[in-house]
């Protein structure tokens, strides 16, 4: 999605930390260190199915800012539910093996000056929590875990913090019918709290509804899914300029941007990355991919599009320029 | 507060030619509009201003004295750090570090050991052995350390409740903005003087573009204005002591006494503290240094002729505009 | 001029459960007692800050009684609002949950760049800085952190030798 710089690096241990859940320490492959990252940051792992490659994200887990190595927890997701980037990690790469990596990106950071920090985990979605927790002790801030998950066996990484953050955490076992309520773990927050969720959307709903419900600012509540990330292998469309008579197909290796300056128009753009909204144009008809990272949502209601970064979904997008 | 005494003028910033060919000309056409004009940094060919992150050219030894000398009488102002910035501190050092050792490998050297760090600048004969993290380790704050090394001024913004806060600063040379004043603001208040950019979105646009910077890959964009005489600061603390000279500027001295002052400024995330960079390098340079590019020459004055009159009253130049238009007019005669 | 400050006014928060007003003056009052009218939220409540003496002791009850469903209100002397709302900022609420009205003196602070210090109560365009004696022009130009205007030499004809 954004052009993060990519490195290799070398898988240097796997660990197995439930039966479905495995860590990967990764190192870089020409030696030395790895850039430095702020707790809550992912790393996009380029993954090879049969045909096709793409790129996953994992959370960065262990202590923030550790530049020797890299870890991830990475859960075998059921066929059905993904293009197999998970099942590639657990049964195909081995230990020595050489894998691709972007830089750290983080869309999930601390509030800094929060009066206090409520984390909420569903399942694997507790792995961006391993590093905050470690940040939140090392700055001794005043923050809770709550963390869902199925069974004790699948639970990655409980008893590691329980027994290292103890009274900070509760756990609520499904198996064992105990259920993470929301509106509880909200209710009576201190002023100034800010609440963190990442799991399954189901949750992340949950929450944001009872914080809705029981009157929280909506800043007070972050959250990072663990969506599948946008499909890289693009294809390709028609794009229409009635303004100019102009219409030109997008190929699968260039973006809408590229294809109007081959045919001619130039477009004012600065960044080429989906970031600063330079490139920005209007959709007349079709219906847009959006994959930039600066339109607000009311604005792609509008109907802008970002042409260097976002796709179509369909064959054909009408689009004018903006102004 | 004591209020800043009369200083003595610089040594002359004189360029040489290999400083006017490498010169950040700002103007790539004949009009002037504010953009977001931003491009990737420290990409440039070898030898030009952007090849490396952090430029360190023949002026480097008359601006860490200058430096030195305003640190020395107006440290509370112009060296001002919020407590949480510490962390945002030791990133920028490691960026500042690691990118002159790489860049300028005959003036500087990095070792590391774990967090056991060693520094060779032997552009000022300076050792330093110390503890990456650790502060007591330093003779001064990690900014201030690293930065008094380095040309430019830098900002470290705090990125925070969907905002951006200049919540840490070492600014000696600013074009007439104030670190002491400005410090704990947002990125929309700090720019407020700004004319003509909110309305058309700019800001914002501009605003979000750095709140999704990514590690290791920077930004950079360039701004301009006048400078009467070698003068790197150009302070407001320091008005009483400048403001004067706008009014001394002829169409005859103009060639001597007017420069170009084009900052290159560079945006880059910090990896730890999640926080940005903003870093200011400055660059002078004589209209009569400038003009003998002749390019360059009828560029300045197409611009100067076609600016929006609210860019020229924040920018200073309504005194200087005529005198520096006829001076040019004058020298592509001759 | 952007960085003057935007003062977003009473109307209610909708998002919030609770709605606190603190104000300071007749003129506060006043505008806290409109808004209230207008809108009459089921939960509210007012606290006047007027003593600041004992401001600092009532802001901490109020604050007790305040959780993430309490949205604030504002209203009083410029320079009041501006003290409060950092005040709240340092307690972790966000400038979304702070509104403010204007209801009185409009006072400034003024920061006299060229010695450093602050001047207070300048209600006019020019000032005098009472340190360092130079004629100032308040700009438009304001720091929330300060909690001040920015005043910068007015007329380099006129500095004293």
């Amino acid at each position: 999605m954004t052009t993060r710089a990519l490195q290799k690096v070398r898988v240097a241990q796997i660990e197995g930390v439930t039966p479905s859940v495995k860590r990967f320490t990764l190192e870089s492959a020409q030696g030395g260190r790895l850039p430095s990252w702020s707790s809550g940051s992912h790393i996009g792992v380029t993954l090879a199915g049969t045909e096709l490659s793409w790129r996953n994200s994992y959370s960065l887990i262990g202590t923030p800012g550790e530049t020797r190595f890299y870890q991830i927890a990475v859960r075998k997701e059921e066929v059905s539910r993904s293009k197999g980037g998970s099942r590639f990690l657990h049964e195909q790469v081995q230990v020595g093996d050489t894998l691709e990596i972007s830089a750290p990106g983080n869309y999930f950071p601390l509030a800094r000056h929060a009066a206090k920090h409520v984390l909420i985990a569903g399942g694997i979605g507790v792995t961006p929590f391993l590093a905050h927790l470690s940040a939140l002790r090392r700055s001794g801030a005043n923050c809770e875990l709550h963390y869902a998950f199925r069974d004790r066996a699948e639970g990655a990484f409980w008893e590691q913090l329980c027994s290292e953050y103890g009274s900070h955490t509760r756990f609520y076992v499904s198996e064992e019918g105990s259920r993470l309520s929301p509106a509880a773990v909200l209710a009576h927050q201190p002023l100034g709290t800010h609440v963190y969720v990442c799991g399954p959307h189901s949750l992340i709903s949950a929450v944001s509804g009872a914080a809705a419900e029981l009157g929280w600012p909506s800043s007070h509540v972050h959250f990072e899914e663990f969506a599948p990330p946008p499909v890289s292998d693009s294809l390709p469309f028609l794009v229409h300029l009635p303004e100019l008579s102009v219409e030109v197909k997008v190929g699968i290796r260039e973006t809408i941007l590229e294809a109007l300056e081959r045919a001619g128009v130039p477009i004012a753009s600065s960044c080429r990355v989906g970031q600063c909204g330079t490139c920005e144009m209007h959709v007349v008809g079709g219906e847009a991919d959006h994959r930039d990272r600066c339109l607000s949502e009311g604005e792609m209601h509008e109907g802008k599009i970002i042409a260097c970064v976002s796709r179509c979904r369909g064959q054909k997008l009408t689009l004018a320029l903006p102004g | 507060m004591t209020v800043l005494l009369e200083s003595k003028p610089l040594p002359s910033l004189k360029n040489s030619p290999e400083a006017i060919h490498r010169f950040p000309f700002p103007f790539r056409t004949d009009s002037y509009g504010y953009s977001v004009n931003l491009v990737p940094s420290g990409q440039g060919a070898a030898g030009t201003y952007d090849e490396h992150l952090f430029d360190i050219d023949e002026h480097y030894l008359t601006e860490f004295r200058e430096r030195r000398r305003i640190l020395c009488e107006d440290h509370g102002r112009r060296y001002l750090t919020l407590p949480h910035m510490m962390e945002a501190q030791w990133d920028f050092l490691e960026m500042g570090m690691t990118r002159l050792a790489a860049g300028y490998p005959e003036h500087f050297t990095l070792k590391q050991d774990g967090n056991f760090w060693h520094w060779e600048n032997r552009l000022i004969d300076l050792v330093q052995n110390f503890t990456f993290g650790d502060p007591a380790t330093l003779p001064q704050e990690p900014l201030e350390w690293i930065g008094r090394q380095m040309q430019g001024d830098f900002c470290l913004l705090d990125q925070r409740e969907g905002d951006l806060y200049l919540d840490a600063g070492l600014v000696t040379f600013p074009a007439d903005w104030s670190l002491s004043f400005d410090l704990g603001m947002t990125f929309e208040e700090w720019h407020g003087p700004v004319p003509l950019a909110h309305p058309a979105g700019v800001f914002t646009r501009a605003k979000k573009f750095l709140m999704n910077l990514e590690i290791d890959q920077p930004w950079q964009r360039l701004n301009w204005t006048f400078t009467i005489g070698p003068r790197l600061d150009t302070s407001p603390e320091a008005y009483h002591l400048w403001g004067r000279d706008k009014a001394g500027v002829t169409a005859d001295n103009a060639g001597e006494l007017v420069h170009l002052r084009v900052e290159v400024q560079v945006l880059a995330r910090l990896p730890r503290s999640h926080g940005v960079l903003f870093s200011i390098r400055t660059y002078l340079i004589r209209l009569d240094e400038l003009a003998a590019n002749p390019d360059w020459a009828r560029r300045l004055s197409c611009v100067l002729a076609t600016l929006p009159p609210e860019i020229v009253d924040y920018k200073g130049l309504a005194e200087t505009r005529e005198a520096v238009i006829d001076w040019l007019k004058q020298s592509q005669l001759d | 001029m952007k960085s003057k400050p935007v003062y977003t006014g009473l109307e209610l928060d909708t998002t919030a459960r609770r709605h606190l007003f603190l104000i300071s003056g007749q003129l506060g009052l006043d505008a806290a007692q409109r808004a209230l009218a207008l809108s009459s939220p089921a939960d509210a409540a007012l606290v006047t800050l007027d003593d600041p003496g004992s401001r600092e002791t009532r802001l901490c009850e109020a604050l007790t009684e305040a959780g993430m469903e309490t949205a604030f209100y504002l209203a009083g002397p410029e320079i009041f609002l501006w003290q409060i709302s950092n005040r709240l900022r340092s307690a972790g609420v966000e400038n979304r949950r702070i509104r403010m009205e204007i209801a009185g003196s409009m006072a400034r602070r003024v920061y006299c760049v060229v010695c450093g210090t602050m001047n207070e109560g300048v209600t006019t365009a020019m000032y005098r800085c009472e340190n360092c004696g130079r004629e100032l022009t308040v700009r438009d130009h304001f720091s929330r952190p300060l909690e001040a205007y920015m005043g910068v030499i007015a007329d380099l004809g006129a500095l004293p030798t």
